[in-house]
C-alpha cells in the first residue's frame, strides 16, 4: 500500500530518466555524421526498492549508466585489414608512380628510343660515310642518353618523394601517440571521478583506428582507462607517457630513413601498414649515392693471379708473359673497374702485391717473373693469401685466375676451402690441366683453361672475356625481393650500363671517318660512379661527326663496326641467372616484372578494401547510429514522458480531492 | 543484421565508386582502342606488345635496308651489264679483225674503237652511285683503276659489305673490284695491271702490230673474261632474287605481326561499347536506387 507522496517521486523518477534518456538519443542523432562515433543508449532501470514497514516500496526508475554499444573484438579485425590495406596502397601508389614514369607499352617509352637508336646504326651501315646519317646517329644517341638520365632522374625523384611520405607518415604517428597518451590522461581522470568519458573513448579509438592505416599496433586497454600503444615490441604509449619515433637516416651518406625509437636508437619493424607499404616502394637500401644495393651496377672486379712457378710451369711460364696484356686489355675495354694482384706460389714461399689498378706495374710484374723450382704448393696457402686480403672497393666482384701446369694438391680438407672460397664470393678459374681442379672450378663457378694451348693470345683474351662477362652476369642477376623501385632500378641500370659499355667496346675497337681510332661513344658525367641512368653523357668528341665509328679499317666505306652495333640489340649480352638474353628481352622482362607487380598490389587492394568494408559494416551494424531506431527511441521516451507527467497530474488531482474535498472541519 | 544509415551510405558510395571505375575502364578502352593502358592492367599483354612493337620497327629497319639493297644492287647489275655489252662489241671487232681480209686501215679503225672502248671500261670500273664508287670495295671514296687501268688501291674480298635484311640474315651488297675486273682474284695489291684491262692492252698492241694470228689469239682471252663478268653477273643475279624473296617475306611478316599486335592489344570496338553502355546502365540504376534508399528516415513518416 503505497502512500501518497512517494508515487510522486516514482513518477518523477520517470519523467526525469525518460528526459535523459531523451538527451541521449538527441545526442546520438546529433552525432548521426560524427567520424568514429559510438551510439549510446541510456540503460534504465528499476531504482532500488525499499522495504518499509513489512512493505515493498518501489521508488521508480533510474539510468542505470550511459553505455557505449561497441565491440573491441570488430575493432581489432577493422583495424588489421585497414593495416593490410595501408600497405598494399602504399606498394601500388609507388608501382603506378614508376609505370608511369617508364611509359611503356603504349607510349613512347624507352624501348621505342632503343629501337630508333639501333635503327640509326642500320642505317649507318648503309652509308658509312653520310654526314646526314652521321647526324642522325648522334641525335639518336642524344635521345637516348636524355632520356635514361631522365627516367633515372624521375625515379631518383619518386624515391625521395616516398621517402618524404615516410618522414610524414612518422611524424603523423607521433602526433598520434601524442594525443592518444593526452586522452589517457583524461581518461583516467573522468574514470577515477566516476564518470562515464563516452566521448574521450571514441577520440581515443579514431586515433587507433588512423594509426593501424600508418603502422602495426598491439593496443592493450587497462581496467583504469588507460591503453597503451606498442609497435613491434616498443611501447610508444604507456598509461600518459609517449614515445616518439624519429626518421634517422638508414646508412652512411644515405637520406633513405627508417622510423627509430627515439632515444633508445633502436629500428623498429613497422610490420605492416601505410610506412611498410612506403619502405618498401621506396627499396629498404641504402639511399647513398652510388649504393649497389639502390641499383648501380657493381663494375667493379677485383682479381688476382696465382702463378706457381715451380718447375712444372716452365714450359708455359713464357706464353702467359707474352699474353698478359691480352687479359687487361681485356677488362679495360670492356669498361670495368679493376684491381688487380699478384700472387706467386712454389714451395715454401709464397708472395702476395697488390698492384691496384696500375696494369703496367702489374704487366712487368708478371714479366718478371722467374721459375724458382721446386714443388707444388698447397692450394689452402694460396686459398688463405687470396681470402685473407682486403677487397678494393665494398662488394667488388673478386676472380682468382690460377696458373699451374701441376695437379690441385691440398693438405687440408678441399671442402673447406672451397667453402672458404665461395664464402668470400671468389670465383675461380684455372689455366693448366683438368687434373684436380674441376671440383674447385665447378664449385666456384668458374672454368677450366688448356694450359698447353698453342693460340695463348686467344686464350688469355678468352679468360678475360669470360672474367668480364661473369661481372654482367652478377650485374644482370638481380634478386627477387619485396623492395620495388630499387630493385627494377637495379635491372633497368644493369641493362644501361652493359648496353652502353657494349657499344663503347665496338666504338673503341674501331676507327673513325678520319681514320683516327675510335673513343667512347658514352662517358660518366661522374667519374667516381660507373654508366647508369642520370650518369651519362654523350663523349664531347661526337660533336666532330666524324668521330662516329663505323668501320673496322680506316676505309670510308667500312661498315663492319656500325653493323657489329646494330646487331648488338639481338645479341645475348644480358645474363640473369644462367639465362642469357638479348637486351630487347630484357627489358621485356622488366616491364613484365613492373607490370606483375601493379597487378597483384592492384588486386590486393581491391580485396583488401572489400574486408575493410566488410569489417567497417560488421562495426557500423553495433556501433552506427541508426536514424530510424533513434526516432523510434523519441517516440517512445516521449510517451514515457507524457505518461509520467500524467501520473503526476493524477496524483495531483488526487491529493487535490484529499485536501481540498474531504471533511469540512477546517472551514 | 542491424542496418544504420551510415552503412548504407557507405556501401552505396563504394558501389558506386566501383561501378563508375567500371565505366571510366570502359571509356578508357573506347576512347584510346587499346585493352591495356599500363603494364599492370595485363602485365602478359604489356609484355607482348612491347615485343611486337619492336618486331614491327625490326621489320620496317629490314624494310628499307632490302630497298637500299637493291637500288645498290640494282646499279651493279645495270653496270655489270654494260661492262658485258662492252666486251661483247670488243669480241666482235676483234673477231671481225682477225677474220685475214681488214687492211691497215681497217685495223687502225678498229684499234680506234677498241681504245675507247678501253677507256669506257675504265669509266665503267670508276662507276659511283650517290658518290661512292660501287666495286671499290670499303674505299667508296677513291677511284678503282686510273687511266691505264692500273689498280689504284687495295683490294680484297674481305670489303664485302654487308646489309643486315633479318635477324642473323646478313646479304653482300657490293661486288669487289678484284672479283670482276682481275679475273676472280681474292685480292690485289695497289698498282697492279687490271686483267681485263690487259687484255685490251694485248688486244691493242696486236692490233697495232697488224698481226691478225696475234689478234686471233686474244679472243680466248676475251671470252674467259666475258665468262668472268658473266659468272659475277649471275651471283648478283641470284642475290637480287635472295633479295626479293626477302622483301616478299619481310611484307608478309610485316602484315602478320601488324596483325598479331592489334590482336593482342586493340580492344574490339563493339564489344568495349557494350560494355560501357552497360556499367552505364548499371551506374545509373545504382543511382537511382541509392536516392531512393538514402532518403526516407521514420523522421519523414512522423510528422
Amino acid at each position: 500500500m503505497s502512500t501518497g507522496f512517494s508515487g510522486l517521486t516514482t513518477a518523477v523518477t520517470g519523467m526525469h530518466n525518460n528526459q535523459k534518456a531523451l538527451e541521449v538519443t538527441g545526442h546520438n542523432i546529433s552525432n548521426l555524421n560524427t567520424k568514429g562515433y559510438t551510439r549510446q543508449q541510456a540503460i534504465l532501470a528499476t531504482a532500488n526498492s525499499r522495504y518499509i514497514v513489512n512493505n515493498w516500496v518501489e521508488l521508480g526508475s533510474k539510468v542505470q549508466e550511459i553505455r557505449q554499444i561497441r565491440n573491441s573484438f570488430l575493432d581489432g579485425i577493422y583495424r588489421r585489414e585497414a593495416n593490410a590495406l595501408g600497405y598494399w596502397e602504399a606498394r601500388y601508389n609507388g608501382i603506378s608512380e614508376l609505370e608511369s614514369i617508364l611509359g611503356e607499352p603504349m607510349t613512347d617509352g624507352l624501348q621505342s628510343i632503343l629501337n630508333e637508336f639501333w635503327n640509326a646504326w642500320q642505317e649507318l651501315a648503309k652509308s658509312p660515310e653520310s654526314l646526314t646519317v652521321r647526324a642522325l646517329v648522334r641525335q639518336r644517341a642524344e635521345a637516348l642518353v636524355y632520356h635514361l638520365n631522365h627516367i633515372g632522374y624521375q625515379i631518383d625523384k619518386l624515391q625521395e618523394d616516398i621517402n618524404n611520405e615516410i618522414i610524414k607518415g612518422i611524424e603523423k604517428v607521433n602526433s598520434i601517440t601524442k594525443q592518444i597518451a593526452e586522452l589517457n590522461v583524461l581518461i583516467a581522470k573522468a574514470i577515477a571521478a566516476n564518470n562515464n568519458p563516452n566521448d574521450y573513448y571514441d577520440q581515443r579509438n579514431l586515433l587507433v583506428d588512423q594509426l593501424s592505416d600508418l603502422i602495426k599496433v598491439e593496443v592493450y586497454e587497462h581496467p583504469d582507462g588507460y591503453m597503451d600503444i606498442l609497435v613491434g615490441g616498443y611501447y610508444l604509449v604507456s598509461k600518459t607517457s609517449h614515445t616518439n619515433l624519429v626518421a634517422v637516416q638508414n646508412a652512411p651518406l644515405s637520406h633513405f630513413v627508417v622510423p627509430v625509437i627515439e632515444d633508445l636508437g633502436v629500428e623498429i619493424d613497422p610490420g605492416m601498414g601505410r610506412i611498410k607499404g612506403l619502405m618498401e616502394a621506396r627499396g629498404m637500401v641504402s639511399g647513398a649515392k652510388g649504393s649497389y644495393d639502390n641499383g648501380t651496377p657493381n663494375t667493379t672486379c677485383d682479381v688476382t693471379f696465382a702463378v706457381d712457378l715451380s718447375s712444372a710451369s716452365s714450359g708455359y711460364l713464357a706464353d702467359l708473359q707474352n699474353s698478359i696484356e691480352k687479359y687487361v686489355s681485356e677488362l679495360k675495354s670492356n669498361g670495368l673497374e679493376y684491381n688487380l694482384r699478384l700472387v706467386t706460389f712454389n714451395a715454401g714461399t709464397v708472395s702476395n702485391i697488390d698492384f691496384g689498378n696500375n696494369t703496367d706495374d702489374f704487366i712487368s710484374a708478371v714479366k718478371s717473373l722467374n721459375i724458382s723450382g721446386g714443388g707444388a704448393l698447397d692450394f689452402g696457402t694460396v686459398v688463405s693469401n687470396v681470402a685473407g686480403t682486403g677487397p678494393f672497393a665494398e662488394g667488388a666482384n673478386r676472380y682468382l685466375v690460377v696458373f699451374s701446369a701441376e695437379a690441385l694438391s691440398t693438405t687440408g680438407n678441399l671442402d673447406d676451402y672451397i667453402s672458404t672460397l665461395t664464402k668470400n664470393n671468389i670465383q675461380v678459374s684455372v689455366i693448366g690441366t683438368d687434373a684436380g681442379w674441376n671440383s674447385v672450378v665447378k664449385a666456384t663457378g668458374g672454368s677450366v683453361y688448356n694450359i698447353t694451348a698453342d693460340d695463348y693470345s686467344s686464350l688469355m683474351s678468352k679468360v678475360g672475356t669470360d672474367t668480364a662477362a661473369d661481372v654482367n652476369k652478377r650485374i644482370a642477376t638481380v634478386e627477387e625481393s619485396m623492395n620495388i623501385i630499387s630493385n627494377v632500378k637495379k635491372m633497368l641500370n644493369a641493362m644501361v650500363n652493359i648496353v652502353l659499355r657494349e657499344v663503347n667496346r665496338l666504338h673503341m675497337s674501331g676507327y673513325t671517318l678520319d681514320g683516327k681510332p675510335g673513343g667512347a661513344l658514352f662517358e660518366t658525367i661522374d667519374p667516381s660512379r660507373p654508366l647508369e641512368m642520370g650518369n651519362i653523357k654523350l663523349s664531347d668528341s661526337l660533336l666532330d661527326l666524324n668521330s662516329i665509328v663505323a668501320s673496322s679499317t680506316d676505309a670510308n666505306g667500312d661498315n663492319v663496326i656500325a653493323m657489329k652495333i646494330a646487331k648488338l640489340r639481338n645479341e645475348s649480352i644480358m645474363a640473369s641467372y644462367n639465362q642469357t638474353l638479348s637486351v630487347d628481352s630484357y627489358y621485356q622482362q622488366i616491364i613484365l616484372t613492373v607490370g606483375n607487380i601493379g597487378n597483384e598490389s592492384r588486386q590486393y587492394v581491391e580485396s583488401q578494401q572489400v574486408l575493410v568494408n566488410a569489417a567497417e559494416n560488421e562495426r557500423q551494424s553495433l556501433m552506427g547510429v541508426s536514424l530510424d531506431e533513434e526516432m523510434g527511441n523519441l517516440i517512445k521516451y516521449k510517451y514515457a514522458y507524457n505518461s509520467a507527467t500524467k501520473i503526476v497530474n493524477v496524483i495531483n488531482e488526487m491529493l487535490e480531492t484529499i485536501i481540498y474535498r474531504t471533511g469540512i472541519v477546517g472551514r | 543484421m542491424r542496418i544504420t544509415n551510415n552503412m548504407l551510405i557507405n556501401n552505396m558510395l563504394s558501389n558506386l565508386s566501383n561501378s563508375l571505375n567500371r565505366v571510366s575502364k570502359y571509356q578508357n578502352q573506347v576512347a584510346s582502342k587499346k585493352k591495356i593502358s599500363l603494364p599492370s592492367d595485363d602485365p602478359i599483354v604489356a609484355s607482348r606488345a612491347l615485343k611486337l612493337r619492336t618486331d614491327v620497327a625490326e621489320i620496317e629497319q629490314y624494310k628499307r635496308n632490302v630497298d637500299d639493297a637493291e637500288s645498290w644492287m640494282e646499279i651493279t647489275e645495270t653496270t655489270i651489264m654494260q661492262i658485258e655489252n662492252v666486251m661483247q662489241r670488243a669480241r666482235e671487232l676483234t673477231v671481225d679483225a682477225a677474220n685475214g681480209t681488214k687492211t691497215p686501215e681497217d685495223m687502225a679503225k678498229i684499234k680506234a674503237e677498241i681504245e675507247q672502248l678501253k677507256a669506257q671500261m675504265i669509266q665503267l670500273a670508276n662507276t659511283t652511285y650517290s658518290g661512292r664508287y660501287i666495286f671499290s670495295g670499303f674505299k667508296t671514296d677513291k677511284a678503282l683503276l686510273d687511266e691505264q687501268g692500273n689498280f689504284l688501291i687495295e683490294v680484297s674480298d674481305d670489303e664485302k659489305m654487308f646489309y643486315e635484311i633479318g635477324i642473323g640474315d646478313d646479304i653482300d651488297v657490293n661486288v669487289v673490284g678484284c672479283d670482276l675486273f682481275h679475273g676472280g682474284s681474292k685480292g690485289v695489291a695497289e698498282g697492279t695491271k687490271s686483267r681485263l684491262i690487259g687484255t685490251f692492252d694485248n688486244l691493242i698492241a696486236a692490233l697495232e702490230s697488224g698481226n691478225e694470228k696475234a689478234v686471233g689469239d686474244v679472243i680466248a682471252d676475251i671470252d674467259t673474261e666475258i665468262e668472268n663478268i658473266l659468272r659475277v653477273l649471275s651471283a648478283v643475279g641470284a642475290r637480287t632474287n635472295r633479295l626479293e624473296l626477302t622483301s616478299n617475306r619481310l611484307d608478309d611478316d610485316y602484315i602478320n605481326f601488324t596483325k598479331l599486335m592489334s590482336k593482342n592489344e586493340d580492344v574490339d570496338l563493339a564489344e568495349a561499347i557494350m560494355h560501357w553502355t552497360n556499367e552505364m546502365n548499371v551506374y545509373n540504376a545504382a543511382l537511382a536506387v541509392g536516392a531512393k534508399v538514402i532518403q526516407p528516415t521514420l523522421v519523414d513518416f512522423l510528422l
